[in-house]
């Protein structure tokens, strides 16, 4: 019917395109075949290469051969051999020195060198991924160069790499990556830098920034677990806008340091509810510990006052999300924190009741969530 | 004009629509065909990067895994387990028991020490009462929030409004998500240089896989056909058809079976909606619609590699209506969004993919069926062309395996999953073998999910679940 009406062009048309494809078909099905074969013998070899490989590396660690006699032993100059000492990287399984330096001794850094200056962003990127696996840096300059790139995914591997080196460049660079970098990126660039762990002074150029993004950040990155000294400079942000607030909190809550009760009790009537359910979060990870004992040693009992006595207003607070908090917060103070609690029993029967059942269990871990 | 003029008028413009629809159709899936090849190769480029090593892990965002659990009494406890066991250092597992009937609440209560709290919200999304709030004394990042019967959407939306977190994860409860994959939707979530707010992983086949303390340790092809079948189904549909929709940022569909959503973005649309079957789709789509009109940048991507497994229909029954169901939710979300199709105002996906839906998703099993019709017809007219016939199916035959053999090439080079090589071979099998009799089987289950949305059927199905 239809080549009647569209003539018969259109039947030898459709009859070519469908040789065509049926050639297509058979390219593809052949190359899934080979593709198969090519996995299965990949497999069958590594599978027996893996473990010679991990013997050689035992004895290597445990000094019973030497690197020269390892290297010679080792079947090396293959993708495969590379790509295991990546994965036993990743796996933490031998030592990262150990591996870095089979992977420097092997040659493989000098392959690297020369894909990571390829023009394709992905090679680039590649070798900053598994210069990091190996802790591997070399050509820093370069890498460095790498930071204001242009791709997004290089420039982001240049600065895992450099952060997991704790890379002293970083500090002299932040003004200019905050500029380069989108906002889009900030939650991975903070992540990034507070892995670089920038010592204080060195986040000076971001806390003390009109940049009202880059304050942000630096009020983040002083928040690391036991940075006593960090805590002087979060107390001059206590009347910065809602936002800055809330990160102080939140950093005094992950320095976990009796030091930052001064500042939570000051901004303990904070205007903002969300600040203040913060608070009463941050004196739940000040005073969490996994026993009793660990809470003797960290604060004494006039300490343990301290914190009842801000957790004591928040517990009356009109928002509901904060006396919560609060309730929880004082699960973790032991039998002081559980007199405190039964106090309210009667009030809010359903939060009293859930804080004295985990307060029976060792209190709650507010890092998790 | 006579009759029978007219009749061989209405003939000749059938075969010419038939073949029109038909080209169009296949240059569709074609172009699609090449954007998920082009976005497959491209994810496999990025780096495998942890996303954090140190303090920084304190700072990563939160998740909540929402778990809508109805009547999974043989299989919860064990999920909530390797759920809590993923590998990501801020996770809240909050399993939202919808009215079960069964022993779904009790099994939690028993092997997870529950007990009942209290836990105060901002903002709520309206839902079916909530009975009462547990948390577990043993694992402190257990909540289990119990309600009465309101459906899929309805437990989610409960789930998303006691969520504390900026992400949540939407699962069923029979979804058993690899130990990485949410380090993998997180990585792409803070790398990416634009707002991200939902994002998909693949989904693959449980059933006959070996699984050792919830974890997939060797995956096996099923050995029945029927899920056999579907393991063809959703490589293609995963790797042939989100990555290709996800190339050119325009995903309508993230699998309600494994989503990752930004909590204030879901918040925004008021969750999902719980007048269709297909509410993963509509909340997918309908957030596209909430972010083209505030003119805001935005990602909304498939990822090839973060996996989970799911446990797929055995039996005819069970799969008829589990494929009567998504057809019929998405007929239900193009009618609620109807406004978006052919409009510019939403893009490429007003403009080209909820369109494409709409002609070849949700009219092509009509249209495959009239042809069916169509050709007994014309063969009892004496005006039957064997020729044609013959090259149309085969065209139509050798085009459907491409598209499947490219997606398995995919598969094979990617993510090299099946270590059997007769498993593999046994797929390539089944690539062709599914034209045959199996994709006109499907064709009826989706008119029966058209049929179902014209009646206004409301009613979900059943599927079985087995003990992982």
């Amino acid at each position: 019917m239809i080549y009647n009406l569209l003539g018969d062009w259109v039947f030898d048309f459709v009859y070519y395109f469908m040789i065509l494809l049926s050639i297509l078909l058979f390219i593809i099905s052949i190359a899934y075949i080979l593709l198969i074969y090519k996995h299965i013998k990949e497999k069958k070899w590594i599978g027996k290469k893996r473990p010679y490989w991990e013997n050689l590396l035992k004895d290597y660690e445990e000094g019973n051969i030497e690197k020269g006699h390892l290297i010679k032993k080792l079947d090396y100059k293959n993708q495969y051999f590379r790509d295991y000492l990546i994965e036993l990287a990743r796996k933490d399984k031998f030592s990262k020195d150990l591996l870095k330096d089979i992977y420097i001794e092997c040659g493989f850094v000098v392959e690297d060198v020369e894909r990571s200056m390829s023009k394709k962003w992905y090679k680039k990127a590649q070798t900053f991924a598994v210069w990091k696996h190996l802790r591997i840096l070399t050509k820093d300059r370069y890498v460095v160069y790498q930071l204001l790139s242009q791709n997004n995914e290089v420039r982001l591997a240049a600065l895992d790499l450099l952060s997991i080196h704790r890379h002293p460049i970083l500090k002299k660079k932040l003004e200019d990556i905050f500029d380069f970098y989108s906002t889009h990126v900030d939650y991975y660039l903070t992540v990034k830098l507070m892995d670089a762990e920038i010592s204080v002074e060195g986040l000076e150029q971001l806390i003390w920034s009109d940049n009202r993004r880059m304050k942000k950040t630096g009020v983040i990155l002083l928040g690391r677990e036991g940075e006593k000294e960090s805590i002087d400079i979060l107390k001059k942000f206590k009347d910065e806008p809602e936002d800055i607030r809330f990160e102080v909190v939140k950093s005094v809550g992950r320095i976990k340091s009796i030091e930052g009760l001064d500042i939570l009790k000051e901004m303990k009537r904070d205007d903002s509810p969300r600040v203040r359910k913060e608070i009463a979060i941050a004196l739940g990870k000040i005073s969490y510990t996994d026993s009793l004992e660990d809470l003797q040693k960290v604060s004494t009992q006039e300490r343990a006052e301290n914190i009842i006595s801000i957790l004591n207003e928040l517990v009356n607070d009109e928002n509901a999300e904060v006396r919560s908090n609060a309730f929880l917060a004082l699960s973790n103070l032991g039998k002081k924190g559980r007199k405190k609690i039964e106090d309210y029993r009667d009030e809010y029967p359903g939060i009293t009741k859930e804080a004295l059942l985990k307060s029976f269990s060792g209190g709650v871990n507010f890092d998790t969530v | 004009m006579t009759l029978s003029e007219i009749l061989w008028m209405f003939i000749a413009l059938y075969s010419l629509f038939v073949l029109v629809y038909f080209v169009m159709i296949n240059s569709g899936y074609l172009i699609l065909l090449f954007l998920g090849i082009d976005e497959v190769v491209f994810h496999s480029r990025k780096p495998d990067f942890d996303i954090c090593d140190r303090e920084g892990c304190k700072l990563v965002p939160g998740i909540t895994i929402i778990v809508p659990a109805y009547n999974e009494e043989k299989i919860i406890s064990e999920n909530v387990r390797s759920l809590l066991d993923l590998n990501y250092p801020r996770i809240e597992v909050l399993v939202v028991n919808d009215g079960s009937s069964d022993n779904t609440l009790e099994e939690l209560k028993r092997n997870f020490k529950l007990i009942e709290v209290t836990r105060e919200i901002d903002e709520k999304i309206d839902t079916a009462p909530l009975r009462a709030i547990y948390n577990s004394i043993e694992e402190k990042r257990l909540t289990v929030i119990d309600k009465q019967n309101g459906g899929k959407a309805d437990a989610l939306n409960l789930g998303l409004s006691y969520a504390r977190t900026e992400l949540v994860l939407a699962i069923d409860a029979d979804t058993l998500v690899e130990k990485d994959a949410l380090h993998k939707l997180v990585r792409k979530y803070m790398r990416t240089d634009s707002r991200v707010v939902a994002l998909g992983g693949i989904v693959r086949v449980l059933n006959n896989c070996q699984v050792i303390s919830s974890e997939v340790k060797k995956a096996k092809l099923p050995k029945k056909f029927l899920p056999a079948m579907q393991v063809m189904e959703y490589i293609r549909a995963f790797l042939f058809g989100r990555s290709g929709w996800s190339r050119i940022n325009s995903l309508p569909i993230i699998s309600g079976a494994f989503g990752l959503f930004e909590r204030k973005a879901l918040m925004e649309i008021d969750g999902y909606r719980t007048t269709t079957v297909g509410e993963d789709i509509d909340a997918v789509v309908r957030l596209h619609k909430k972010m083209k009109e505030k003119k805001e940048e935005y990602d909304i991507s498939f990822l090839p590699d973060p996996v989970c497994w799911t446990q797929v229909p055995e039996n005819r029954k069970t799969l008829s209506g589990q494929r009567a169901r998504w057809q019929r939710g998405l007929i239900e979300t193009l009618m609620f969004n109807k406004k978006m199709i052919f409009n510019p105002k939403y893009g490429k996906l007003g403009g080209f993919v909820l369109p494409f839906f709409l002609l070849f998703e949700m009219f092509g099993p009509i249209i495959e069926m009239t042809g069916y019709i169509m050709f007994i017809v014309f063969f009892l007219l004496g005006i039957f062309s064997l020729s044609y016939f013959l090259l149309f199916i085969a065209v139509a035959v050798i085009f459907g395996v491409l598209i499947s053999l490219s997606s398995l090439f995919l598969a094979e080079l990617m993510l090299k999953r099946y270590e059997d090589p007769i498993d593999r071979l046994k797929l390539l099998l089944l690539a062709v073998v599914e034209n045959f009799g199996y994709r006109q089987l499907h064709t009826i289950w989706r008119v029966k999910g058209t049929i179902q949305f014209l009646r206004k059927e409301s009613k979900w199905g059943e599927m079985d679940r087995s003990e992982i």
